[in-house]
């Protein structure tokens, strides 16, 4: 579904991705773990082009794109194929939750209102948000408002959701709702690309992870072999220091 | 203090209001989009215009309109018939109506001080606003007419109404111009019978109704702007 191959990003002097490659397959969970500083929100931003890669191709369905050099047309097509759930949830202050949802489908994909409107409110019903479809985003919860921000992303029904730290600026209580909706989606067979820091979310739902540290991709493998039988002496390391005691992996 | 002058002054004054609020209107008009366009230009930083702009700004915030009115009203007269000339134009320069001078005049100085309004209140707007309109598949126009644009205007409302009173303060100004709006008006009219005390209150009354009640409708037009913010509204 999703190849990318090479991705180098710098800021500056700063390397902060330094070829970094991955495959997501159909109906996918890949779960992206790391320190802050490690890369992977950039690696996250490069793919849907809110940041542009130095270098590095990607294939999103059978769309071949050069990362570093994509014209406005192919950006869009892959902005058609992608949808981003940010960390700070990124509503549209001046539109209602409806509006916030129904924005994709009307202005970028030129929906009927009434189509748009009905999947709109079916989107917002799953994320459980049926009754404050009028409400605008300064007059709910962060949780809430990320809820929004998935159902914004799940009616544009495209072929992958980059989730970039989508539970890090919510309050620890409103973790738990952000989460569920997050796992019912991916139950659904959603293809999911998520960057995070909650281990459970990984342990439970995850088919794949990622450690990244320094701009590089340091292991991976399936959440058994990452959190039990981690290889390298650096995702030993994080571990131990993110990891419940539960996880009681052998050094 | 003769009262019966100073009701026949009010009138007259009175009279000058559509005169000064049209020369407002329109430099509002020209000033809007391209004070929006400069502020952009700026925040882009986009190489020579942003230049242009900084300078431009500068130079009409750290002069007396007044000043400027002569500069541009001693000026363009001098660089239209150079231009007539050339290209044998049959237009009397010293006949275009002072109203001409008066729309570019205000409208140079009023599309500076709306740069530097707009420029600040762009600045309100969060980045992930922005970023959030490009990953649901809008173009960078579209982000900027429904996303940015409304939530920009809010920020800019409070100084867009002082920009917009201070222009139509400033118009009374166009007397150096011989532009018959208000203060001239009953200036002239006050000269016959030396009734000063009597003009100058008409005209200070005059601008104070209109000013408050370009307030009031700015107040009224940022309530509405601002519903999306806090409060239960359904």
């Amino acid at each position: 579904m999703l190849t990318v191959n090479n991705v180098h990003k710098s800021f500056g002097k700063n390397k902060i991705l330094q070829g970094v490659d991955l495959t997501v397959n159909q109906g996918d969970v890949v779960v992206i773990l790391g320190p802050s500083g490690s890369g992977k929100t950039t690696f996250l931003r490069c793919l849907n082009f809110l940041e542009q890669a130095d270098v590095g191709t990607a294939t999103y369905d059978n769309l071949q794109i050069d990362l570093a050099k994509a014209s406005k047309k192919e950006i869009r097509e892959v902005r058609q194929k992608t949808a981003f759930v940010f960390q700070n949830y990124n509503l549209f202050a001046n539109k209602t939750a409806l509006e916030n949802v129904t924005e994709g489908l009307i202005i970028g994909r030129k929906m009927a209102k009434e189509e748009a409107n009905r999947k709109a409110q079916a989107a917002l019903t799953k994320v459980g948000l049926a009754d404050k479809m009028a409400l605008y985003p300064s007059q709910l919860s962060g949780g809430q408002q990320q809820r929004v921000g998935i159902a914004r992303a799940i009616v544009l029904e495209p072929s992958i959701i980059l989730f970039d730290e989508p539970t890090s600026a919510l309050d620890p209580e409103l973790v738990g709702e952000v989460l569920d909706v997050m796992k019912n989606i991916a139950k659904e067979g959603t293809t999911m690309l998520v960057v995070t820091h909650e281990m459970s979310f990984a342990k439970e739902v995850a088919n794949h992870v990622i450690f990244m540290d320094g701009g590089h991709i340091i292991e991976e493998g399936s959440a058994d072999d990452l959190f039990l039988r981690p290889q390298k002496e650096r995702t030993k390391q994080f571990l131990r220091r993110v990891l419940p005691e539960e996880y009681n992996f052998q050094i | 203090m003769d009262t019966t002058f100073f009701v026949k002054a009010l009138g007259i004054a009175f009279s000058g209001v559509p005169i000064a609020l049209f020369v407002a209107a329109i430099a509002l008009i020209i000033a809007i989009p391209l004070g929006f366009i400069f502020a952009l230009l700026r925040l882009q930083r986009v190489p020579v215009l942003y230049q242009f702009v900084k300078i431009y700004v500068s130079f009409v915030r750290g002069t007396p309109i007044i000043i400027q009115i002569f500069i541009l009203y001693s000026s363009i007269p001098l660089l239209l018939t150079g231009i007539f000339e050339r290209y044998n134009v049959p237009i009397e320069v010293y006949t275009i109506h002072p109203l001409w001078y008066a729309f570019i005049i205000f409208s140079f100085n009023t599309t500076a001080i709306l740069a530097e309004v707009f420029r600040g209140a762009l600045q309100t707007v969060d980045e992930g606003q922005k970023e959030a309109g490009y990953a649901v598949g809008l173009t960078t126009f579209q982000v900027y007419r429904r996303i940015i644009i409304p939530q920009m205007l809010v920020a800019a409302m409070p100084n867009l109404c002082t920009a917009t009173v201070n222009l139509i303060k400033a118009t009374s100004l166009g007397y150096a111009i011989s532009l018959p709006e208000i203060t001239l008006r009953t200036k002239v009219a006050a000269n016959v019978g030396y009734h000063y005390v009597e003009a100058y209150l008409a005209i200070f009354i005059v601008y104070l109704v209109v000013c408050l009640l370009v307030e009031y409708g700015f107040k009224i037009m940022e309530r509405k702007l601002r519903r999306y913010e806090g409060g239960v509204i359904c």
